[in-house]
């Protein structure tokens, strides 16, 4: 039985439905198209093959087929795709998706077929950057989530390929830092006020979905692993990497003030977030001699994800907020191993945390309630 | 949706695919073609297995000095041979190579070796059970543009295509 069912079922039988506005709500329900998860999931895995499948064959570098006839298959299939996709321009619906996830991914096979006739040497960087950019396009036609998230996820793997390569004249620090800023310019484009910056909707809900991931997981995990380590001392001095991420830590903050659509709650909570993310991935590198803290480090971490569950309350988005509630309390617990060299002192440390931990759990569990009571009141 | 915006977005990667292709494809024709020797190097790549990856023999030492990391390279080949295996006659910064360099192949240093694209051949998969590792005698044949840059076109072993190789040293059936 479905979930919204089983809780009709509870309210007529405490008395609150009728049995006549059950039926209607069933009979409502059943009118709804609906959300076949399955039919997707199942589209995704089928896609994923037949791409698996292409690159498989390509992969396996037949000898007995001329490279000719190897990059002419490729170039009609991958034609004849384009061709099917421009006839159904004007339909959507799963087929359609699916044919443009394909034509994306086929793309990344045409990448590796050249590379392979061509004997190219690549870092793996180089074919995928050339893969987003070929891609972007069909990905901003796409009105289902799997393109856009695939394209997202590839930006970022894309920068951490090119951080972890040694192929370039930028140093590693500069090369890690300018990666971590990638999250903070995607953020700032999600806190930006739809109207202003246009961008296809699907594209625009994966960038500021993976941004604002990015920038509480990987914001405060560089935050928390500069202040603990002291990387000021680095050299050369990632100045090209820290100067990105103040321009696009004050860009988004900018971008939270400038749309209209977010409450002033909101955009202090945008504000606390994308400001203790830049001066706890800044700070460290710009200031000489800056003193390596274990304490400091996993204070800059618990900040940025409780600003992180302030605007997430704020922006109801209850997911977010309990992720970040589970974070800090795991992290609380994780600086007892840190700060506390003998087990007796992190033992009576974890007793106390955890006992902390279960008096928030029961002050909140008793508490949420009037709580939204006052969030409604203060909008 | 609007016919025109469809279309742009499908033909954009064909036609920059089919691009690359017919510069690549040109390269491949048009140049200096030159025999390097080149010899077995572990790559520890997790794809290894689908391609050949060497360290080509230049016969000089190119990027001894630590401070020529990340640093653009020419070698200087003197006149090309289809033939006989080159051996450099200058390496340095490009700007630095004499007036009568002649084919040269740009490239840059990592870790003290000079790095041109040329350091991988794709092989196919049945290739793998004979060609674990570079074998003796490997050479490659390379065509290189006016501008210095390389591309490999054949692979050989002993002065013979490396199909022939493979046959000679498959286990009789």
């Amino acid at each position: 039985m479905l979930r919204w069912a089983k809780q009709l079922e509870t309210w007529h039988k405490a008395g609150l439905l009728s049995t006549e506005q059950v039926e209607q709500i069933h009979r409502f329900e059943a009118s709804q198209p609906r959300r076949a998860w399955g039919v997707w999931g199942l589209l995704g895995i089928g896609a994923t093959a037949v791409c698996t499948g292409v690159v498989s064959v390509i992969a396996a570098n037949w000898e007995n087929l001329g490279d000719a006839f190897k990059l002419s298959a490729y170039f009609a299939m991958q034609g004849l795709l384009g061709w099917v996709l421009y006839q159904r321009r004007d339909r959507s619906g799963p087929l359609r998706e699916v044919l443009l996830t394909i034509f994306a991914l086929l793309v990344s096979g045409g990448i590796g077929l050249i590379g392979q006739i061509y004997n190219l040497r690549s870092d793996g960087w180089q074919g995928l950057l050339l893969w987003l950019v070929l891609t972007l396009p069909v990905t901003a036609l796409a009105q289902g989530k799997l393109l856009p998230h695939l394209w997202t996820v590839g930006t970022g793997t894309t920068a951490c390929l090119w951080a972890a390569s040694n192929n370039s004249s930028i140093n590693e620090g500069d090369r890690w830092l300018l990666t971590a800023s990638l999250p903070l310019a995607f953020a700032a484009l999600g806190a930006s006020n739809p109207s202003q910056i246009k961008l296809p909707v699907r594209l625009r809900e994966a960038i500021t979905t993976w941004g604002f991931f990015g920038v509480c997981a990987g914001g405060a995990l560089l935050a928390n692993l500069a202040f603990h380590e002291g990387w000021s001392s680095r050299e050369p001095a990632p100045l090209l990497g820290t100067a990105a991420i103040a321009a696009f830590g004050s860009l988004a903050i900018v971008a939270s003030w400038a749309n209209r659509n977010l409450g002033r709650g909101v955009k202090l909570g945008l504000t606390a977030l994308f400001g203790f993310v830049t001066l706890g991935c800044t700070l460290p590198f710009v200031v000489s001699h800056f003193p390596p803290s274990e304490v400091l480090g996993a204070l800059i971490f618990l900040v940025i994800w409780s600003a992180t569950a302030v605007t997430a309350l704020l922006l109801e988005r209850k997911r977010w907020f309990d992720l970040a509630t589970i974070v800090i309390a795991v992290r609380f617990i994780v600086i007892y191993f840190e700060v506390f060299g003998s087990l007796a002192a992190t033992g009576l440390g974890l007793i106390a945390s955890g006992g902390v931990i279960i008096a928030v759990g029961l002050l909140w569990h008793r508490a949420h309630a009037r709580f939204r009571v006052w969030l409604e009141a203060q909008r | 949706m609007k016919a025109w915006v469809t279309a742009s977005a499908v033909l954009f990667p064909v036609v920059i695919l089919g691009a690359w292709v017919a510069q690549l494809e040109y390269g491949r024709r048009a140049g200096a073609e030159v025999v390097l020797n080149v010899s077995a190097y572990d790559p520890r790549d997790i794809l290894s297995g689908h391609y050949l990856q060497y360290r080509v023999d230049y016969g000089i030492p190119a990027c001894e000095s630590r401070d020529a990391n990340q640093r653009e390279m020419c070698l200087c080949l003197g006149q090309p041979s289809a033939d006989v295996p080159e051996v450099a006659q200058f390496a340095g910064e490009c700007a630095a190579k004499p007036v009568g360099c002649g084919v040269f192949i740009r490239g840059h240093c990592e870790y003290q070796r000079f790095i041109a694209g040329i350091e991988r051949y794709y092989i196919p998969e049945d290739y793998a059970q004979v060609l674990n590792r570079v074998p003796e005698g490997a050479q490659i044949k390379v065509r290189i543009s006016s501008s210095g840059s390389a591309q490999v076109t054949d692979f050989l072993v002993g002065g013979k295509p490396l199909a022939e190789f493979v046959r000679q040293s498959r286990p009789a059936q």
